[in-house]
């Protein structure tokens, strides 16, 4: 009953939360100045076709209606059509999506691959010379935006070397071979950086958990250091990483545009930007939704996941239920 | 301890062997060689279309993409400025200029096998007059157009209001392109017309793809398959052409990174004119631009070989009015004002701006124009002249404040279109250039006899250069970058399309 009220609770916060964002969503982006018309008609027009076409399209409403049908549309599951090539917005964002869910969960996968064991050993021998250089190296990496890093990798593996694709994009179901292809550059280009920024909290949360009675204990009673390691050290510090963890992928489903620009792959955020520079409200409206709402949807599963790990919080939520 | 040293190993071994795998993939079916038993073209552009029908949105990229290889229309221009038949075989002019008789050639049909017959012709140009969707610069262009009738399915006749002898050459462009009747309603989606190649697949911002119309009427093409891909970033696109992924690059967006297609063994470059001139266009409802004094010592105060040398690392070309030199009335007018600042700083003084003079340049975020308005800025600082520059977002935020609104004194636009002259003729038009004489000279070109044609477009041409109307800064250089097996892309550009219909590859 108490779990299935919180639940009720949340995604009620969540529908509310939505609700608010989109308003503020439409306002912001009708506030752009200049329309979709004059982009649809271009430099050759005159003024008065484009107020014409301003007409015929419905941009000379007033905003609380045209942001009704907007909403409304979205609750039934329809985000209208672009008004550029009139294709339904849903069938346009979704593969766009897809792109950008590839690329962020696959690069931070890999940073995580990464980042996890470099944090670890940086950790464990912060008082030797090679600890050192891990934590130097990660303070590097977190230096070199993350464009440097891909533009870099093109010139050494496609111009120089030819062995990968320079930019570009494959569908899965099309060429799993291109599609792996395509997303190496570009998936090792973002870990790089991602993963230099993880290794510093892995690092610091091991170092803490190192200090702690509780892994002296462990010692204390016959666990082998390696053991004690996996087995309180790695679930107790994972609950910090969690943390940035999950900012991280929140900040890259909306920040991936600099790597979709620099390897050309038909993102999310490269539709966004053109749809910006163009004035198709309806697309960059829904798309900032998705993203508001894949934000929500990240934190939520991070708390969530939290909290099944860490037994204090399972406590504290059920004493505050209470 | 053993911990760190027993995992690094491991990882790296992992990520050597993924790559070692995925290195053995690409190498086996390597792209688009000459080898490959499918011959597909992929051709690299920047500016993506946004929507796919040329004749209700004026992205230059549809019909970029599109015109004379998918669409096609009764004639065609050729490199020469000289109309080449197309769906039309023949054609006669009437004594009178009132009307043209075509005969339609008997093969011709569209790609999903239905006929092309007057009717049909007549139907896309019915369209273009009107439908109320279409664009208004089209049917302005076939505006002289009465009526178009259909004799019988193998002749077409065009009725005209008054003679134009413009009137060819917009039935050669965007304006005349013949669609398939049937597919009206869904153009914007699903492109249907004649040509060698057949629409096939478009995702938005990314490619646009045509296979070969294996029951085309005319001279089929040699390539399988032709892909248009989309580079927001000249890098990347450059890049992808080093790296094998693209075949032609159809603009080169930054000059200055043509040294990297140096290697004739793979690349060969083209150096021609488009027929977009970058015009720096003065607001002349502002009356400081009312005084020719001002506008002439604007003229004299930039460098322009200095300029395009700084902005396009000196491709291009030096025109001095609103005429590309693939025009047959071009002449070169780029001597009209030679670089002189002192005799700008003279005539602003005798214009009574010795004390200084602010005029604000509003500039599209486009990269020649905001690297021209740099030059400028410093140029007119020079002669006494202070320019604030602001960027405005192209296409909405410059269109609304320069087109819609006319709130700027000055801006740096290229313009791509065809004889856009007449545009000049429209005082309506954002440049608010009133001048009735060179209104005049282009209603007498349009409509007077066709041999005088020529003589009378110089002299409008030459208006405009010694009104100094605007500073006609440069010529965009058409420049493409070519895998070297290829050949027949055409080196000027005369029309908005990127011709593919012509290419072919020695190795097959």
């Amino acid at each position: 009953m108490r779990v299935a009220s919180t639940i009720a609770r949340e995604l009620l916060i969540f529908a509310a939360t939505l609700l608010v964002t989109s308003l503020i969503i439409f306002m912001v982006v009708n506030l752009l100045p200049g329309d979709v018309a004059g982009t649809i008609l271009g430099p050759n027009a005159d003024a008065s076709s484009i107020a014409a076409l301003r007409t015929t399209m419905g941009l000379d409403r007033p905003w609380p209606l045209r942001y009704l049908e907007w909403i409304g549309g979205l609750l039934t599951g329809d985000a209208g059509r672009s008004a550029l090539s009139g294709q339904p917005v849903l069938a346009l964002i979704g593969p766009k999506l897809a792109v950008t869910g590839w690329l962020v969960t696959l690069g931070m996968a890999l940073a995580i691959v990464i980042a996890v064991p470099v944090g670890i050993a940086a950790a464990l021998r912060r008082k030797h010379l090679d600890g050192l250089i891990w934590a130097g190296l990660s303070q590097l990496g977190m230096a070199v935006p993350a464009f440097l890093a891909g533009m870099l990798l093109v010139v050494v593996f496609a111009v120089q070397l030819s062995w990968l694709p320079a930019n570009g994009y494959v569908r899965l179901a099309e060429d799993p071979g291109g599609w792996a292809r395509h997303l190496v550059l570009p998936v090792v280009s973002l870990a790089i950086v991602q993963s230099a920024v993880l290794v510093r909290y892995v690092r610091s949360a091991f170092i803490d958990v190192l200090g702690e009675d509780y892994f002296r204990t462990a010692r204390a009673v016959g666990w082998r250091f390696g053991s004690a390691v996996l087995r309180h050290g790695l679930r107790n510090a994972s609950l910090q990483v969690l943390t940035v963890l999950g900012l991280q992928l929140a900040t890259l489903f909306v920040g991936a545009i600099v790597i979709e620009n620099v390897f050309v792959l038909p993102g999310l955020g490269s539709l966004l930007l053109s749809s910006v520079n163009q004035r198709d409200l309806p697309v960059v409206q829904t798309i900032v939704m998705i993203q508001v709402a894949l934000v929500l949807v990240i934190n939520g599963v991070v708390d969530l996941v939290a909290r099944l790990a860490d037994p204090r919080l399972r406590a504290e939520a059920t004493e505050a239920g209470a | 301890m053993d911990f760190r040293i027993g995992r690094r190993p491991l990882i790296g071994a992992a990520l050597a062997g993924s790559l070692a795998s995925l290195v053995g993939c690409s190498s086996k079916d390597g792209g688009s060689g000459s080898q490959a038993q499918v011959h597909d073209l992929v051709v690299g552009a920047t500016a993506a279309p946004d929507a796919l029908d040329p004749s209700t949105n004026t992205a230059a990229a549809i019909s970029q993409a599109l015109l004379y290889n998918v669409y096609e229309t009764l004639l065609k221009v050729d490199g020469k400025g000289a109309y080449q038949p197309l769906l039309a075989k023949s054609w006669t002019e009437s004594p009178d200029g009132l009307s043209y008789t075509f005969t339609l050639e008997p093969n011709a049909r569209f790609a999903s096998g239905a006929a092309l017959d007057a009717s049909a012709v007549k139907t896309s140009l019915d369209r273009i007059g009107q439908d109320p969707t279409t664009l208004a610069t089209l049917k302005s262009q076939l505006a002289a157009i009465d009526r178009v009738e259909t004799p019988d399915p193998g002749t077409l006749v065009l009725r005209l209001k008054h003679p134009d002898n413009f009137l060819l050459y917009f039935l050669a462009q965007t304006a005349g392109i013949v669609y398939e009747p049937s597919a009206l309603s869904t153009l914007n989606q699903k492109p249907a017309g004649s040509g060698p190649f057949v629409f096939s697949a478009w995702s938005q911002g990314e490619s646009l793809s045509l296979v070969r119309n294996a029951s085309y009427w005319g001279t089929p093409t040699k390539f399988d398959k032709a892909t248009f891909k989309y580079y927001a970033d000249p890098n990347a696109e450059n890049a992808a052409l080093s790296s094998g992924d693209l075949d032609i690059i159809s603009n080169v967006q930054a000059p200055q990174a043509l040294g990297q297609f140096k290697d004739t063994s793979r690349f060969t470059i083209l150096d021609g004119t488009t027929m977009s001139e970058v015009v720096m266009g003065f607001n002349h409802s502002r009356p400081v631009f009312g005084d020719i004094r001002v506008r002439r010592a604007i003229n004299y105060a930039i460098n322009r070989p200095e300029l395009l040398q700084t902005v396009a690392d000196g491709h291009g070309r030096l025109i001095g009015s609103m005429v590309p030199p693939t025009d047959p009335w071009y002449e070169d007018l780029s001597n009209t004002y030679s670089f002189d600042p002192d005799k700008a700083r003279s005539l602003l003084a005798e214009a009574g701006h010795s004390s200084g003079l602010t005029l604000a340049l509003r500039v599209p975020t486009l990269p020649y124009a905001t690297a021209a308005a740099t030059f400028v800025t410093s140029a007119l600082k020079d002669v006494g002249i202070t320019v604030t520059v602001d960027q405005l977002d192209f296409p909405a935020r410059w269109i609304d404040e320069v087109m819609t609104k006319g709130n700027y004194d000055m801006t740096i636009i290229g313009h791509a279109e065809g004889r856009d002259i007449v545009k000049w003729a429209d005082p309506q038009y954002y440049w608010h250039y009133d001048n009735p004489a060179f209104q005049k000279l282009i209603q007498q070109a349009q409509t007077g006899p066709a041999d005088e044609v020529n003589g009378i477009m110089k002299k409008a041409a030459e208006m405009l250069a010694t009104d100094a109307a605007a500073d006609f800064l440069y010529l965009l250089a058409n420049l493409v970058v070519i895998r070297a097996d290829l050949s027949g892309v055409a080196e000027n550009l005369t029309s908005d399309s990127f011709d593919l219909t012509t290419i072919s590859s020695k190795d097959f």
